[in-house]
C-alpha cells in the first residue's frame, strides 16, 4: 500500500464524516458513541465508520466553531461529552448538504447517463 | 492554549467511555464480555494514533512533534558518534569559511564608515578633460569652496609622514596637512582641546597640531595637560591644540597627526595640484546635482585662468573611494567559499544517505504504520538542523581566527583593521547559512530515502540489504556534484597559477632579490637650498655603501610598484618629432646609486652621478618607453627638454631599461629621472625611498642601515622598512589573494570529493558482495571485477568533471571580469587539472575495487 492512496482515502472519509456528524447533531445534542451508532444505523450499516476517527473529526469541528461540547450524563448514567450544533454549524450543514447533493448528482450523471435522462 | 488543554483533557476518558459503551452494546447482543471488548476495540481503531490525530487538530502538535524529532535526532546522532563527528567537521568547514568571508564583507562593504553621517561624505577629484583625474590646488579649491551651495563644507588634505621626537627618539607617524575646517567637515568633535581656526592657515600661525587618540594614549599616557604644550615634530616646535576623537583616522587608516594646511609660495599656484579634497554634501543634495554645480563653477574658472582649462569634478562616495577596490576580490572569495559550502553539503548528504540505508526498515515500518512522508521529512529536517547548528557553533566561535587567517592570506590586500567581533549581522548570516545547509541536506536525504517500496523492503530478508534505487541515484548525483565542484575550483586554481607563473616570468626591468627598502621623511625646515639634502644623502649613502655586505645604495622618490602619479608635462627644445599633443612623464628624483641598487641597466649614454650636484648643469635620465614614445628613431641623448613651468632646460644624458612602475602586467610608463640635488619640485624630495642591495638577508641589515643614517643625522626618522620583493608582492596582492584562497579551498574540495567517491564505491561494493561472489563463482577473473568497479568510479568522476568543466569556464569568466589581468584558462591547464582529478579519483576507487576482486565466492554465497 502506498502512502498516496491512503491519503486520498482519508481525505474522502474526513470530508464525508464531518457532514455526517453535523447531520446527526441536527436532531439535538448527542455523545460520541451515539453519533457512531446513529451513522451506522441510519445508513443501514453500509457505512462502517472506524469509530475512533470520530474524535479527531469532532475536535476539528469544535475548532472551526461548528459544534460545541458540554459535559453531561449518558443514558446509562455515565459522564460523557455531549456535542451540540452551533448556528454557524447549522449554516455549514446546509451548505455542505447542497454541495454534496450537487456532487452526488454529477457523479451519478456520469456513471449512469441513460438512467438519469429517462428519470428526468 | 488553555482552550486546547481543556478540550484535550477528557479525550482519553471519552474514548475509554466510548469503548465501554460499545462493549456494553456487544454484550447486550449476546457476546461474551471478553469477545465484546475486543470487538469494540477493533471497531474503534488505534487509540494512540487517533489520540495523536486529535491532538494535531489543536495546532501546537507540530511543535511538539518537532521537539520529539529533535530529541530523537539527538539520540540517533549520539549513537553514531563517529559519523556525526565527520559530518559536523565537514559542515563546520563549509560554514566557517563562509562566515569568515562574510564577516569581512560585512566589515568592509556593508557597514557604513565610522565617520558621522558618512553617507554625506564624498571624495572630490579634479578632472582634466576626459580621463584624467587627480588632486587639486588650494587656490582652485578655494573657488569651489566659496562658490558652491551644495556642500556644507569641503576640505583639502595631503597625507604625509612626520616624525615625532619624544623621549629622545624620533618616530615617523602617518600624518596629514588638512584645511582648517577639516574636523568640521568630518563632524569629528575633538576628545580634548579644539580643532583648527581659520587664521592657522596663514604662515606663522601654522605650528599647531592635533594628535590622534591612540598616539596620545601610547606616547603621552593620556596626559590631559598635554593640550597647550609644545612638542617636537620634524625638528620644529608645534603646540598641541587638541586630541582627535577615539578611533578617528583619515586619510590613512593609521593617521595620528594633523597639522593645518598653510600653503607656502609655490603651493598657491593654480597648477600646484597637491591636495585631495573631501566634501560633505548638504542633506538631500544628490551627487549629480553637486557634480553639475562644480562643473559649472569650473567652467567659469576655466575662462578666467589659463591653468584651469578643461577643469571639472568627479564625485565619488567616500565609501566607494575607500573600500571600493576591495569589492571584487571579496566577491571572488565569496564565490569560492560558496562552492566549498556546496561540496560540504553534498558530502554530508552522501554520508547521511548511507546511514539512512541502514534505517530503511525503520523508515518502511513507519510508512506502513501510516506516517506521512511529510512527517518523516520533518524528522530528517530536525536531524539536519541539529547537525548544522552543532557545526555552526564552533564555526562562529572561531570567526575571529578564521578572519585573521583570510586576511593574512590576503597579503595586505584586505586593508581591514578590526573586522572580527561578534556582530549581529554575522551571527544572523551564520544562522541563515546553517539553516540553508540543513534544508538542502535534509531535502536530499529525505528524497533519497523515503521513496521506497514499503512492502518490498518489509518482505526483504533482513540480512540482505538490496539497494534502494532512488537513494543510490541521489548518492551518485551528490558524488558527481562534489567532483564537479572540486574540478571547478581546481581549474580556477590552475588558471590563476598559470597566469601567476606567466606574470612572474615577465622581467619587471629590475632585480627585486635581496633589496632592502625604507622610507625617509625629509624635514622641509632642515633641508633647504641653503642646507641641501645632499648633506644628508651623500654621507649616508657613503656610509651604507661601506658596510661589508652592501653592494649598492641609492634613494628615489618612489620605487617601481610603490606608487605612480608624480607626473609632469614637458616640451623639447627642438620641435617635437613625435607629433604627440601631450608629452608627459612620471618624474622622479634619484641619487646616483639607485640604478645599481635596483639592478636597472643603462642602455645608452650615462647614469646620474654624484657630480650632478646642485650647481652642476641640469641633466635627466629617461627610460626606454620615454624614447619609444617621444623620440622614436632619433638619438635622444643630448636633447634638451624642460618641464612645464620650469624655466631651465635639462639635457638628457642617458637611457635606462624600463622598470615597470605600475606592476608587471602593466605597460611601463615614460619616466624622467632628475638628480635629487637639482629637483626644484619640492614634492619629489618630501619623502625619499632608500633602496639597498645586499649580499645577505636584507632584513638583517636594518639595524646597520638605521645606524648609518642616524650617525649623519640623529633626528632622521625612517619607516616602512620592507624588501623589494614584498613591495612587488603587495602590489600584486589581489591576484595573490585569489590564488591562495582558491588553492587552499580547491585542495580542501579535492580531499572531500575523493573521500566521497571512496565512500560511495566502498559502499556499492559492500552491497554487491553477493553479486560479485556469484560472478566470481561463475568464472569472472580478478581483473574483470577490478575493471567493473573502477569503471563505475571513473564514470562517476567523468560525469562530474564534464559538468565541472562547463561550470569552470563560466566561473573563470566571472573571476576574470572581477580581477584584473587573469588569463583565460589554457587547454593545458584544464587537461592538467582533469588528469590530476581523474588520477585521484581512480586512486579513491582502487581500494574498494581490490576489495571487490578479492571477494571469496564461498563466503559471499554462504552469507545469504
Amino acid at each position: 500500500m502506498s502512502t498516496k492512496e491512503e491519503k486520498q482515502r482519508t481525505e474522502l472519509l474526513q470530508g464525508t464524516l464531518d457532514l455526517l456528524i453535523l447531520r446527526t447533531l441536527l436532531l439535538g445534542p448527542v455523545h460520541g458513541h451515539a453519533i457512531a451508532k446513529a451513522i451506522e444505523y441510519n445508513s443501514d450499516e453500509v457505512l462502517q465508520v472506524e469509530q475512533g476517527s470520530l474524535y479527531p473529526a469532532l475536535h476539528r469541528l469544535i475548532k472551526r466553531g461548528w459544534i460545541t461540547a458540554e459535559e453531561g450524563i449518558s443514558e446509562n448514567n455515565r459522564r460523557a461529552k455531549f456535542y451540540r450544533l452551533t448556528a454557524k454549524g447549522r449554516k455549514q450543514l446546509a451548505l455542505e448538504t447542497t454541495k454534496w447533493d450537487r456532487f452526488a448528482a454529477a457523479i451519478g450523471r456520469i456513471l449512469r447517463p441513460g438512467e438519469q435522462e429517462s428519470k428526468s | 492554549m488553555r482552550r486546547r488543554k481543556r478540550m484535550l483533557h477528557d479525550l482519553e476518558r471519552d474514548m475509554a467511555e466510548h469503548i465501554a459503551m460499545e462493549t456494553q452494546d456487544n454484550i447486550d447482543r449476546g457476546m461474551s464480555p471478553e469477545e465484546a471488548h475486543y470487538a469494540a476495540v477493533r471497531k474503534f481503531g488505534n487509540v494512540a494514533r487517533l489520540t495523536e490525530q486529535t491532538r494535531e487538530v489543536w495546532s501546537f502538535v507540530r511543535l511538539e512533534q518537532l521537539l520529539q524529532d529533535f530529541r530523537y535526532g539527538a539520540r540517533v546522532l549520539r549513537k553514531n558518534a563517529k559519523l556525526t563527528a565527520a559530518v559536523v567537521l565537514t559542515l563546520a568547514l563549509g560554514i566557517g569559511a563562509n562566515t569568515a568571508v562574510f564577516s569581512i564583507v560585512n566589515a568592509v562593504l556593508l557597514k557604513p564608515l565610522s565617520f558621522s553621517h558618512s553617507e554625506q561624505l564624498v571624495q572630490i577629484w579634479r578632472t582634466h578633460g576626459k580621463g584624467w583625474t587627480g588632486s587639486m590646488s588650494t587656490s582652485d579649491l578655494g573657488d569651489w569652496q566659496r562658490q558652491n551651495s551644495t556642500f556644507t563644507g569641503m576640505a583639502g588634505y595631503a597625507a604625509r609622514r612626520l616624525s615625532l621626537q619624544n623621549k629622545s627618539e624620533a618616530r615617523a607617524f602617518a600624518a596629514a596637512r588638512v584645511s582648517t575646517n577639516f574636523f568640521d567637515v568630518m563632524e569629528a568633535p575633538l576628545a580634548q582641546g579644539r580643532g583648527f581656526t581659520a587664521d592657522e592657515a596663514t604662515l606663522g600661525h601654522e605650528h599647531v597640531v592635533v594628535l590622534g587618540y591612540d598616539l596620545w594614549v601610547q606616547e603621552f599616557g593620556s596626559d590631559p595637560a598635554l593640550v597647550g604644550r609644545d612638542i617636537q615634530i620634524s625638528e620644529e616646535n608645534y603646540t598641541v591644540i587638541g586630541i582627535a576623537p577615539k578611533g578617528f583616522h583619515y586619510p590613512d587608516r593609521l593617521t595620528q597627526l594633523w597639522v593645518p594646511l598653510a600653503p607656502v609660495g609655490p603651493e598657491l599656484r593654480r597648477d600646484a595640484h597637491d591636495f585631495l579634497v573631501i566634501g560633505r554634501l548638504r542633506p538631500g543634495v544628490t551627487l549629480e546635482q553637486a557634480t553639475a554645480q562644480l562643473d559649472a563653477i569650473s567652467a567659469r574658472m576655466a575662462k578666467e585662468y589659463a591653468e584651469d582649462q578643461e577643469l571639472g569634478a568627479l564625485l565619488v562616495p567616500l565609501k566607494t573611494a575607500v573600500v571600493g577596490w576591495m569589492r571584487n576580490g571579496l566577491l571572488v572569495a565569496f564565490i569560492v567559499v560558496g562552492f566549498v559550502f556546496l561540496i560540504a553539503c553534498a558530502k554530508v548528504a552522501t554520508l547521511l544517505l548511507s546511514r539512512a540505508a541502514m534505517r530503511r526498515r525503520e523508515i518502511a515500518v513507519r510508512l506502513a504504520l501510516g506516517a506521512s512522508r511529510g512527517r518523516l521529512l520533518t524528522q530528517f529536517l530536525a536531524e539536519g538542523l541539529l547537525l548544522a547548528f552543532l557545526a555552526a557553533a564552533p564555526a562562529f566561535a572561531a570567526t575571529r581566527w578564521t578572519v585573521a587567517g583570510v586576511i593574512s592570506v590576503s597579503h595586505n590586500y584586505l586593508a581591514v583593521s578590526n573586522p572580527a567581533g561578534v556582530e549581529p549581522r554575522v551571527a544572523g548570516f551564520t544562522v541563515g547559512i546553517a539553516a540553508l545547509a540543513a534544508l538542502l541536506i535534509s531535502l536530499v536525504v529525505g528524497w533519497g530515502s523515503t521513496r521506497l517500496g514499503v512492502s518490498e523492503v518489509l518482505k526483504e530478508n533482513s540480512a540482505s540489504v538490496a539497494s534502494g534505487r532512488s537513494r543510490i541515484r541521489a548518492q551518485r548525483i551528490l558524488v558527481a556534484v562534489q567532483i564537479a565542484c572540486a574540478f571547478l575550483l581546481l581549474v580556477g586554481t590552475g588558471a590563476l597559477v598559470e597566469s601567476f607563473v606567466h606574470l612572474s616570468r615577465i622581467y619587471p626591468g629590475f632585480d627585486s632579490h635581496q633589496v632592502l627598502t625604507m622610507r625617509l621623511p625629509v624635514s622641509a625646515k632642515k633641508y633647504s637650498p641653503r642646507h641641501p639634502l645632499s648633506l644628508l644623502v651623500e654621507p649616508a649613502m657613503a656610509r651604507i655603501a661601506a658596510l661589508p655586505s652592501v653592494q649598492a645604495a641609492g634613494v628615489i622618490t618612489y620605487l617601481p610598484m610603490q606608487a605612480v602619479g608624480t607626473t609632469s608635462d614637458f616640451r623639447f627644445s627642438s620641435h617635437p618629432a613625435s607629433g604627440q599633443d601631450e608629452s608627459w612623464a612620471e618624474v622622479r628624483a634619484v641619487s646616483s646609486g639607485y640604478y645599481r641598487a635596483l639592478g636597472i641597466r643603462l642602455l645608452r649614454g650615462r647614469l646620474i652621478t654624484p657630480s650632478d650636484s646642485e650647481d652642476a648643469p641640469r641633466v635627466a635620465v629617461v627610460n626606454e618607453t620615454f624614447v619609444r614614445r617621444y623620440s622614436p628613431g632619433q638619438e635622444i641623448v643630448g636633447r634638451q627638454i624642460s618641464m612645464i613651468d620650469e624655466p631651465q632646460w635639462l639635457t638628457i644624458v642617458g637611457v635606462v631599461e624600463d622598470a615597470r612602475q605600475a606592476g608587471r602586467n602593466q605597460p611601463s610608463l615614460p619616466e624622467l629621472d632628475l638628480p635629487y640635488q637639482q629637483s626644484t619640485w619640492a614634492y619629489l624630495t618630501a619623502t625619499m625611498t632608500l633602496a639597498v642591495r645586499t649580499q645577505k638577508d636584507p632584513l638583517a641589515m636594518t639595524k646597520d642601515l638605521r645606524q648609518a643614517i642616524n650617525t649623519v643625522d640623529p633626528a632622521q626618522a625612517v619607516y616602512g622598512i620592507t624588501t623589494m620583493e614584498q613591495i612587488v608582492a603587495d602590489y600584486e596582492g589581489n591576484r595573490r589573494f585569489a590564488l591562495w584562497l582558491l588553492a587552499i579551498f580547491s585542495l580542501l574540495a579535492l580531499v572531500l570529493a575523493s573521500a566521497g567517491l571512496f565512500a560511495q564505491l566502498s559502499y556499492a561494493v559492500a552491497e554487491r558482495t553477493h553479486e560479485i561472489g556469484v560472478r566470481i563463482a561463475l568464472g569472472a577473473r580478478y581483473r574483470h571485477i577490478l575493471y567493473m568497479v573502477l569503471k563505475q568510479g571513473a564514470l562517476l568522476a567523468a560525469t562530474g568533471m564534464a559538468v565541472g568543466l562547463i561550470a569552470s569556464l563560466a566561473l573563470l569568466k566571472v573571476i576574470r571580469s572581477l580581477l584584473f589581468g587573469i588569463d583565460p584558462a589554457q587547454p593545458a591547464v584544464i587537461a592538467a587539472a582533469g588528469t590530476a582529478l581523474l588520477l585521484i579519483a581512480l586512486l579513491a576507487c582502487y581500494a574498494p575495487a581490490r576489495r571487490a576482486a578479492r571477494v571469496d565466492p564461498l563466503t559471499a554465497l554462504r552469507h545469504e
